[in-house]
């Protein structure tokens, strides 16, 4: 069998998760304009949720999964009101946000940590055979996995581009000022982009924990994947961190061919210094004007 | 027994103020948010731990080429670095503790992996051992106290004040003669081989450093240490490292598993963090309060 | 007298946005220019072209001589070009005094220069502080030595950061609008001390929409518009330009 085909089918189903933390994370970015770190605490949440509603309280996965969503959603928010907003008001505001999302992520995975302990968890669903796919094997779970983040990432663009809230939202993160003077809630916006990057890291979380294994410290490394990948692809623009993402798993997966498998995660970041080194706007960004004036 | 226990905290509590102290220079002197600091104790450790086992190589030799080696690194990573502004600077700084992580992991036949290295001896002085507790403590005490007096002539110095100006304007100071690459790239040397000096230290007391000493967790750890104590003050860094080495020692006593005591010592950490950002940005011992303290002190005298 | 800074055919774009297109002109050793225009004519982008904050797209900049292409702001500020801004940029967490110690270059600035060579470096912080406190007496801040200069009011900043250029000992010193938003009092004041500073053989450039100030203070006057310069020459000829009235009646 060729190998290539399984590395690209493998590199796919990655990037589906790299992509959908890369677009919650960029929509996000858009409003808060500083690196949240805390969207990993989103992500580890939404997947021991559904680990929880549907394995030790036996729901159906459905509901474990809606469950899951919203209370990633929650997260986020809450967060965002608690810690978030009253920072605004700092005077070195960046760097107050910045550590305070990374004390929130590692207190968030300290609590599930406790609560859940150390050990692997598995959602253990039914191994079924793989699939032929154009000369990859593929198991139908991971099947859904490369289906379900075009899905979600078609009903982001129908709102961010056929409604007028999805208007408003673009507006405000495109300036802040000048939607204000039309008459748009910034801050409401700002809630509502949380809710939005929030579920989105809570999907990909159980995309996750339906085919791979459940661990306390799987938040971290995907946080900051999600964050390459949105650097990648150019920061703040939502398509472009999806393909950015895509980009990455791909990368990764091909990268293993030639590496040791264990450098997997140091690829990433290989790719990450190499951007900020040639390319920091990232591939479909452009350059934002530091002081231009007459 | 209790003095082993405490002249061990002691020593810890040494090698995290070495730490913290160093990183300060970054953060706080030069507003170089690198989270990358852990990676050069990790370097600093490993070196010198593998020259000991694998050359016998003496500690002091050991120690400055673990400092050395994590200055060189520092340097190394001041290049693609120092051009970024905060959030980029973060990310590449992190990326750089992960890619250093992966190979300690995985390039099994230099650094044995996840194995990790164990019978890494302990220093000699003149002829005799520094292994019994007291005698490292003073070793440990003696490296932080060099750390507080180096770090606090070159803070002083007209190259601190370079530091400070590219700190709160790197445009002002590029525009006044200040070459603010190649400073920013000094400092973070010069942190990072005090790191290393503390990675030495520490491998040579523990005996034995795998890779799982050395994560991520441990850099926000030492960040959080740094921000308690207050940024732009040495003095804080010393505190904020004491205070947070000695908060979860109680939990050590209770009956609880391991996972939990881990999940509640990072917690405490964690927690404190969010704290003194959103009660008290400056930290406990910031510049401001240290210095605008003994203005009011010193005005009140002459006033008097 | 000879030109100390000579601009040729200067070109800078920001994306689609031409805001200096072909710009030349000179300024005249000791002596005090004006660089006018209307809102978004390019002069700040000017200055930041000559101090090497952005690079040059085409055309040469010489200073007493010498070509400033490719150099970096330090390097053009060890030259002697030293420069105000226009949203003030003076460090807020130093004192006042430090603001101006900053500006003084020594030999002794290393990262161990304090623990090496001792003597020599309190030795040049003798000689930079005497230098601060000459040049914070130049601009009456006398008494805010040991302020943080980030509690100055905006006029005392205004006047720190042009002393800050005074310390530095620079042959040209740039100003961008250094009286935009001052008191009438520390007008008069900006306006005694850019005349005796040309006195001691300073050479300065301004960037100004005060109008009076200009025409009472300066001996050149260069107007831009769209990024190129329309008139030069002294006050009295380009009042009377044509083409400088059609600009700023926005013809």
């Amino acid at each position: 069998m060729d190998i290539l085909p399984q590395l690209i089918m493998n590199g796919l189903i990655a990037g589906s998760v790299y992509a959908l933390m890369a677009a919650g994370f960029s929509l996000m970015y858009g409003l808060q304009r500083f690196m949240n770190v805390a969207h990993g605490a989103t992500y580890l949440v939404g997947a021991f949720a559904a680990y929880a509603c549907a394995r030790l309280a036996g729901m159906p996965l459905a509901l474990s999964f809606a469950i899951a969503v919203l209370v990633a959603t929650g997260l986020g928010v809450a967060i965002n009101q608690l810690v978030y907003v009253p920072l605004q008001r700092q005077k070195e505001k960046d760097r107050a946000l910045l550590l305070a999302s990374f004390g929130v992520f590692l207190l968030v995975e300290a609590i599930i940590l406790m609560v859940f302990g150390a050990d692997v968890k598995s959602f253990g669903l039914p191994v079924r055979k793989g699939m032929d796919v154009l000369g990859a094997v593929v198991t139908p779970v991971q099947l859904v996995i490369i289906l379900a983040a075009p899905l979600v990432f078609l009903g982001l663009w129908l709102f961010l581009y056929r409604t007028r809230t999805g208007t408003a939202l673009r507006a405000a993160a495109d300036n802040e000022a000048i939607a204000r003077t039309m008459g748009v809630n910034v801050r409401a916006m700002t809630t509502l982009t949380t809710a939005l990057g929030s579920a989105l890291a809570g999907v990909a979380g159980i995309l996750v924990a339906l085919e791979q294994n459940l661990e306390h410290s799987m938040g971290l490394p995907a946080v900051l994947k999600g964050l390459t990948a949105a650097i990648i692809g150019g920061i703040g623009n939502v398509p472009a961190a999806i393909l950015g993402g895509y980009l990455l798993g791909l990368a990764e997966n091909l990268g293993i061919w030639y590496l040791p498998s264990g450098y997997k995660d140091a690829i990433a970041f290989v790719i990450l210094i190499l951007f900020l080194l040639v390319r920091p706007q990232g591939f479909f960004g452009t350059r934002r004007r530091e002081e231009a004036g007459g | 027994m209790i003095e082993q226990y405490l002249l061990h905290l002691f020593i810890i509590a040494c090698v995290y103020a070495i730490l913290a102290m160093s990183l300060n220079l970054a953060v706080g002197f030069t507003g170089l948010l690198n989270l990358g600091h852990v990676a050069f104790y990790a370097i600093g450790a490993y070196t010198s731990a593998l020259l000991a086992v694998g050359l016998g190589v003496p500690f002091w030799g050991g120690m400055l080429a673990g400092g050395c080696m994590a200055a060189l690194f520092g340097y190394l990573l001041s290049f693609p670095t120092v051009r970024l502004k905060g959030d980029y600077l973060v990310l590449g700084t992190l990326g750089f503790t992960i890619i250093v992580e992966a190979v300690l992991k995985n390039w099994a036949s230099l650094t044995r992996g996840p194995l990790g290295i164990a019978g890494i001896p302990k220093p000699r002085l003149l002829g005799l051992s520094l292994s019994p507790l007291p005698a490292y403590a003073l070793l440990a005490l003696a490296a932080a106290l060099l750390t507080y007096w180096l770090l606090s002539l070159v803070v002083a110095s007209p190259f601190g004040r370079t530091l400070k100006a590219i700190r709160d304007d790197e445009v002002a100071a590029g525009a006044l003669g200040k070459d603010t690459f190649r400073a920013k790239a000094k400092a973070l040397a010069l942190s990072a081989f005090l790191a290393g000096v503390a990675g030495a230290l520490y491998a040579h007391y523990i005996t034995f450093i795998d890779p799982s000493s050395f994560s991520i967790t441990e850099t926000i750890l030492i960040f959080s240490m740094v921000l308690v104590g207050g940024t732009a003050s040495l003095l804080g860094s010393v505190a904020g490292a004491a205070l947070l080495v000695l908060l979860p020692e109680p939990l050590r006593f209770l009956p609880i598993p391991s996972d939990i005591v881990g999940g509640m010592r990072q917690a405490i950490y964690a927690l404190l963090l969010v704290l003194v950002i959103l009660k008290r940005p400056q930290g406990l011992l910031g510049e401001d309060t240290l210095r605008d303290a003994w203005a009011r002190a010193r005005r009140r005298r002459k006033g008097a | 007298m000879s030109a100390l800074l000579d601009v040729r055919g200067l070109h800078k774009g920001f994306g689609g946005v031409k805001a200096v297109a072909g710009c030349s002109f000179c300024v005249r050793e000791r002596s005090i220019t004006a660089l006018i225009g209307p809102n978004g004519a390019g002069k700040t982008t000017v200055f930041n072209l000559i101090t090497g904050l952005i690079p040059v797209e085409r055309g040469e900049i010489a200073f007493g001589g010498q070509q400033l292409h490719a150099l970096r702001s330090h390097e053009i500020f060890d030259l002697g070009i030293a420069r105000t801004f226009q949203m003030l940029r003076i460090f807020p967490k130093l004192t006042a005094l430090e603001n101006l110690m900053i500006a003084q270059r020594g030999r002794a600035e290393g990262i161990f220069d304090a623990l090496l060579r001792p003597s020599l470096v309190r030795e040049e912080e003798r000689a930079r502080r005497e230098r601060a406190h000459e040049c914070l007496r130049m601009v009456g801040l006398e008494e805010k030595a040991h302020a943080k200069a980030g509690g100055l009011s905006y006029g005392q900043q205004k006047l720190l950061d042009i002393a800050r250029c005074v310390a530095s000992g620079a042959r040209l010193i740039l100003l961008d609008e250094p009286v935009a938003g001052v008191n009438p009092t520390v007008r008069e004041r900006i306006k005694a001390l850019l005349r005796s500073l040309r006195e001691r053989g300073t050479t300065i450039l301004v960037i100004e929409h005060d109008m009076g100030f200009v025409m009472d203070l300066c001996d050149e006057i260069v107007v831009l518009d769209h990024g190129e310069e329309i008139a030069s020459g002294p006050p009295e000829r380009v009042r009377n330009d044509r083409r400088v009235i059609a600009a700023y009646l926005g013809e």
